[in-house]
């Protein structure tokens, strides 16, 4: 499951996203697909689920989705806001 | 808390040159970094905005001297690591700061840069004053006779204009003898002697043990990348494409020629004669071979 | 008692502080200045800077040889002046650089810039000392754009999201090298400070009324051979530079302002935008960066094509 981590402000510029760690003071900019799934994970879920909403939305193959999906959201732990868990 | 080791040096002696090889050494990029952006060391000690983000005062306001009074207690504040975005991750194992101000006190009879509480210590760049003529002269856009001229004055200063607001403060330089001598015979901080000449003709043993004295062991693989990385021809290449921020207004070609014993074909023998009476003494000291003594003696 | 208006505040004083706006007496005051003794050191400080220390709501400013500022909740300032200043001195600090210190403390935002008025919005200049904001406001006062604020530009928020700077007509601050250069000799009033080649210089026109913000540009110095500019920088870079950009970036982490800079940072660059003006520095390029300005307002729809 991925779940959002850490104190993020988040504010829209035109379609895209800036995020800044109220701690660290870090930014994160998110083109607006970036955006949409920060949206969509402020509800905890897996990756299959997020993606398969992704592919609906989006005019994507889902190996595609998958891919540039599994490469952002390593970028999103890389910065700390996200952590993945264990579906239990 | 990092150490803070002071990069000091009369201008045109080496000081950008291994400020970039250390960018290039801390740099994770497998190209060599771009010399405006230089993160990895502070900007110079004399920079008036640093001053004013600390102090919160408007140094434009205040006097030449009045600045001067306030310059230990600022460096004291930065070299405790109060500067730094996040002191618990200072990126780098030493905190660099260029310098160009002699070691001079203020009139409160305070080291200007704060003495011990400042830096750590020095690292002090030094280059045949003959060669340093030539260069000057060409960064200075003014003929190599008042470069000697402003060598030997001990009232020389950068950014002394009182009708115009510089992004740097005044700095005293004294004369070339009296600059080096300066941060030679202090007794407030430990310095460690880099001669141009030497790190020209062997870069990597020069610069590791200028590193060692700051208390870095570089890798031996990284520090040849980074000396590669920092060659006069890169700088010149980056330098004609964009421009270099640190160097003076249009002046074009601050890297010029980076070698040693150019003023053999650069000054007339009369300028090397005046060069080796004003300075003569500390080339003794230094180490540089004096080519007219024995004529004038003769005289 | 002296009456101003600072940053939008009704500010009421002991002492005459030149190059305000007058305000209105009647006006229960905001912030007030007084001269008071005000002590060296703040007991238990949290922290404490190389001319400052901060404890809780009190916070203590030095200059030493001028005065001694003691800022108190964002609301009074209270002076001592050190071994006989001249008051001239202490006041242009305290209209100044306290007055900034104090805007951070009210958790407002303030630029360090200077801004004018363009097709009824401003157009804000920003940069540290010696970046060029006065004079490129000087030099396009002289082309008839009226100044709204010099050196210190406080922002609100208003409740629809615009974005306002306060007018603050202060004059011009410009030293004796712009004065001479851009020709304004005949308006140049008192030296700031006796002993200071720089001088209050009388605006042509200036602003009086809280103005929405047209556009905000960061000033860049550029060098040979790179070209002249205007850029638009991402999003994230375009809220960075209004942090960098503060009065006192510093007193934005300690006076914990990072979320008040990053809302507006973030509602400036998407109302207004946030701009990179890349120059080369000198009075020869100033009639080309005001050309390049003016296409540029054209561009974004602060004024009309020229016909």
């Amino acid at each position: 499951m991925i779940h959002r981590d850490g104190d993020w402000l988040a504010a829209k510029v035109g379609d895209e996203l800036v995020m800044m760690s109220a701690a660290k003071g870090n930014y994160i900019g998110l083109s607006s697909v970036g955006a949409r799934i920060w949206e969509l994970i402020e509800t905890p879920q897996t990756v299959e689920s997020l993606c398969d909403r992704l592919v609906a939305e989006y005019e994507v193959d889902p190996a595609t989705c998958r891919a540039e999906v599994d490469a952002f959201l390593a970028m999103l732990g890389q910065h700390n806001a996200i952590r993945i868990k264990d579906a239990t | 808390m990092i150490p803070t080791v002071w990069l000091a040096s009369y201008p045109k002696s080496g000081n950008t040159w291994f400020r970039i090889l250390v960018a290039n050494l801390w740099s994770k990029l497998d190209t060599p970094i771009n010399i405006n952006l230089i993160h990895s060391t502070d900007s110079i000690a004399s920079g008036r905005n640093q001053f004013d983000r600390q102090t919160l005062i408007d140094s434009a306001l205040l006097t030449n001297d009045e600045i001067d009074r306030l310059r230990p207690a600022s460096y004291a504040y930065a070299a405790a690591g109060n500067t730094l975005a996040d002191p618990d991750d200072p990126c780098f194992p030493v905190r660099f700061v260029k310098v160009h101000d002699a070691y001079i006190r203020n009139d409160f009879g305070e080291a200007l840069l704060g003495g011990a509480a400042g830096g750590a210590g020095a690292i002090l760049f030094v280059r045949d004053p003959r060669d340093v003529a030539a260069s000057f002269a060409h960064h200075m856009r003014c003929p190599i006779d008042m470069a000697i001229d402003r060598m030997a004055d001990a009232n020389f200063c950068f950014a002394a204009a009182t009708d115009r607001v510089d992004r740097q403060f005044r700095q005293r330089l004294l004369s070339w003898s009296g600059f080096t001598r300066s941060w030679l015979d202090q007794r407030d901080i430990p310095v460690h002697l880099v001669r141009y000449e030497d790190l020209l003709s062997d870069t990597a043993a020069t610069a590791r043990a200028a590193l060692a004295f700051a208390g870095i062991e570089p890798d031996p693989v990284q520090l040849d990348r980074a000396i590669a990385f920092a060659s006069i021809g890169e700088l010149q290449r980056q330098e004609a494409q964009h421009g270099f921020r640190e160097a003076p207004r249009d002046v074009r070609g601050f890297f010029r020629r980076g070698v040693a014993g150019g003023w053999r074909d650069e000054l007339h023998p009369h300028q090397i004669a005046r060069i080796e009476r004003d300075h003569g003494p500390m080339m003794d000291r230094l180490g540089y071979d004096r080519s007219t003594v024995i004529t004038e003696q003769r005289l | 008692m002296f009456s101003y208006r600072v940053s939008g505040l009704a500010v009421a004083s002991e002492v005459d502080l030149p190059g305000l706006i007058p305000g209105d007496p009647d006006r229960a005051p905001e912030v007030t200045i007084r001269n008071a003794p005000v002590p060296f050191a703040l007991d238990d400080p949290e922290m404490v800077g190389p001319t400052w220390q901060r404890a809780g709501d009190r916070f203590l400013l030095r200059i030493p040889d001028i005065a001694r500022f003691l800022l108190e909740d964002g609301r009074s300032i209270a002076f001592e002046a050190e071994n006989g200043a001249d008051p001239q001195d202490v006041a242009v600090f305290l209209s100044g650089s306290v007055f900034g210190v104090l805007l951070h403390q009210r958790n407002q935002i303030v630029l360090h810039a200077s801004a004018v008025l363009v097709g009824g919005k401003a157009v804000l200049f920003c940069g540290a000392s010696g970046a060029g904001k006065s004079t490129l406001a000087a030099a396009l006062g002289k082309q008839g754009y009226p100044l709204i604020a010099d050196d210190q530009c406080a922002i609100e928020i208003g409740d629809d999201g615009i974005p306002m700077i306060q007018a603050d007509g202060r004059q011009l601050r410009l030293w004796e090298k712009s004065i001479s250069e851009l020709g304004l000799a005949e308006r140049r009033g008192d030296a700031m400070r006796n002993r200071l080649l720089k001088f209050y210089v009388d605006p042509a026109a200036s602003s009086e009324r809280p103005v929405p913000i047209g556009a905000v540009y960061a000033l860049t110095e550029i060098r040979h051979p790179d070209e002249p500019g205007i850029e638009r920088p991402n999003i994230v870079d375009a809220t960075k530079l209004l942090t960098v950009n503060a009065y006192r970036p510093m007193l934005i982490h300690r006076f914990a302002q990072r979320d008040v800079y990053f809302r507006g940072g973030t509602t400036i660059a998407a109302t207004s935008g946030i701009f990179r003006l890349k120059r080369r520095l000198g009075f020869d390029g100033l009639p080309a960066t005001i050309a390049m300005l003016r296409g540029h307002w054209t561009q974004i729809g602060l004024a009309e094509a020229a016909s």
